[in-house]
């Protein structure tokens, strides 16, 4: 295998047609689609604080005179909760319980259901909405003989197998829980049917070891796999969906829902926003003492500075291909140009987390425990470029 | 960019295009128009703001999408966090079959597989397939060689040697 033979895989994509003669209008019907379902999402919940309307920053946006504003913003309300340095804005989102939603339960199947009772192939289709990101999971459990194992298929044919073992339950939550709290837009797919299988079956040693040494030397595919005629484990699966939630807090073009969660089950409440000053360098925050859980997360946007920059540091023409000026172009002249961040707690430098585990997509950084004050600072070029926000999460009180 | 009939023009133009990746990064042709149609209309609320190339905005929205989407469906082929080091000898480097190739593409995490598909399937460079991916250079650098390790490990790219189950 090398390069070449990747290669000529690209010609199996050309003679791909797909609904080539529906397809505008299918995108415009999914458009109708998506503005309805984000104006009832919005409306439905809390307050809509639009930070972008008020410090009216957001190069990258310039759509204030687009006329299909999924929703009409509410007044801003600026926190009073302490001093800030002048035209620093911090917003609180008014967060109504039924803002907060976590995982429901979408299907059960087990074989220890009366109707399934010992059972060796279980299979359902559920009905999944999802919000942009991953918004449904399926976590199998199977508990008995490490001899047995299971293997869990989904309708793209995308698989998992393992063992069987002890002290395995029915799962109460989803296997990973993170929920990401931001989308660039709270784009809604579906609904669609996704169907779901799960068998119990007992492969040849042969295979297990070629299955779990990952070096090859055999068929390690699903095809061979067949249920067992009966079985003594007990096994089955939970389908979780995370729902549509409203957006309760708007920071840069990223829309909020009130609920985080990070890949342990960690719930986080989004707490606050603020936005740095016009041409500020510093963004100070203090916090007050605590011992929850806190993350803090850094955003940015440019501001019309930031243009006027790239054309001026365009010096090899980047900007002027007739073809389209390509992202890199943007890339290269905003090194540059736009603004480099620094997060300090108590002014020690700590590394901006992207990582999408730890801190549900969250670029920044876990908050230590106490009275910490956050600072985001301008390390290089001309802060006048951009403008930059802090949002902070707090765990979940517990009822 | 600027309105509605922009847009319409843009599909117009340049879906098939769009298709193919999506076709290469799904393997299925349904899958592959339904990303598409996704990734579009993701685009269109975020029209106005594109103010450079439209065609790479909606490609990264696709690289991006099928990469929230594989998510879900996690296709677990191995269970071991970290690849194993690739056999010194015994391994065959000679021309992959095509379908076998195809099969194994399909079983790589997606990351790794958005990187193969554009670095290698639409040959682009590694500073091209970063910014689609939204990642350093470097990061492209080490998915692509942990991909390709991995390609090279795949039992569909072995020879069988034992496939047997019990019925």
């Amino acid at each position: 295998m090398n390069a070449e033979d990747l290669r000529s895989l690209a010609e199996r994509a050309s003679d791909v047609e797909g609904r080539r003669v529906d397809r505008l209008a299918e995108v415009h019907a999914r458009i109708r689609t998506a503005r309805r379902r984000r104006a009832a999402a919005a409306s439905g919940g809390a307050a809509v604080l639009v930070l972008a309307a008020v410090v009216g920053v957001s190069v990258l946006s310039g759509s204030s005179e687009r006329s299909q504003e999924p929703v009409e913003p509410p007044t801003p309300t600026p926190s009073e909760t302490f001093e800030l340095p002048a035209g620093e804005v911090t917003y609180t989102p008014d967060i109504a319980p039924d803002d907060i939603h976590g995982w429901d339960t979408l299907a059960t199947r087990t074989n220890t259901q009366t109707e399934l009772l010992g059972a060796t192939d279980l299979s359902t289709s559920v009905t999944v909405s999802g919000v942009g990101n991953m918004h449904w999971e399926v976590t199998p459990y199977c508990l008995g003989d490490p001899d047995t194992w299971y293997r869990l298929t989904y309708a793209d044919g995308g698989f998992e197998a393992s063992r069987c073992g002890p002290g395995a339950q029915v799962p109460v939550a989803p296997r990973y829980p993170f929920i990401v709290p931001a989308s660039s837009d709270m784009f809604i797919e579906g609904p669609q049917e996704e169907p779901v299988r799960m068998i119990v079956t007992r492969p040849t040693q042969a295979w297990v070891d070629c299955f779990t040494s990952g070096k090859g030397g055999c068929k390690a595919d699903v095809s061979p796999l067949r249920p067992l005629e009966s079985t003594d484990v007990e096994f089955g699966f939970v389908v979780f969906q995370h729902p549509v939630s409203p957006t309760v807090l708007e920071v840069f073009d990223q829309d909020f829902e009130a609920l985080a969660m990070t890949a342990t089950g960690e719930e986080l409440l989004v707490a606050r926003a603020v936005v740095s000053a016009a041409d500020a360098s510093t963004l100070v925050v203090p916090l007050d003492p605590s011992e929850q859980v806190r993350v803090v997360g850094v955003y940015q946007t440019g501001t019309p500075r930031l243009d006027e920059c790239r054309e001026q540091a365009d010096t090899e023409g980047l900007l002027d291909d007739p073809r389209g000026v390509p992202r890199s172009a943007y890339s290269e002249l905003d090194r540059q140009c736009m603004p480099q961040l620094a997060l300090r707690v108590d002014g020690e430098r700590v590394e901006l987390d992207n990582t999408s585990h730890g801190l549900f997509g969250v670029t920044g950084s876990l908050v230590p425990p106490g009275a910490r004050e956050l600072t985001v600072d301008v390390v290089k070029n001309d802060p006048r470029n951009g403008r930059f926000a802090l949002v902070l999460w707090q765990a979940r009180p517990t009822e | 960019m600027a309105d509605e009939a922009d847009f319409d023009e843009f599909v117009v133009a340049r879906s098939q295009s769009l298709l193919r990746t999506a076709y290469l990064l799904t393997q299925d042709e349904g899958r592959a128009e339904d990303l598409l149609q996704t990734a579009l209309t993701k685009a269109w609320f975020a029209w106005r703001r594109i103010d450079a190339s439209p065609e790479a905005y909606v490609r990264r929205i696709l690289v991006t999408t099928s990469a929230s989407w594989w998510r879900r469906r996690w296709t677990g082929e191995t269970p071991t966090a970290e690849l194993p080091e690739r056999p010194s000898a015994g391994t065959s480097d000679g021309p992959a079959d095509g379908q076998d190739l195809w099969v194994a593409l399909g079983r790589l995490p997606q990351r790794q597989r958005a990187v193969v598909v554009l670095r290698y399937l639409e040959d682009r460079t590694e500073a091209e397939t970063a910014d689609l991916l939204g990642c350093s250079v470097g990061t492209v650098k080490s998915q692509c060689s942990r991909a390709l390790a991995r390609l090279r490990l795949d039992s569909a790219l072995q020879p069988v040697v034992d496939e047997g189950m019990p019925s």
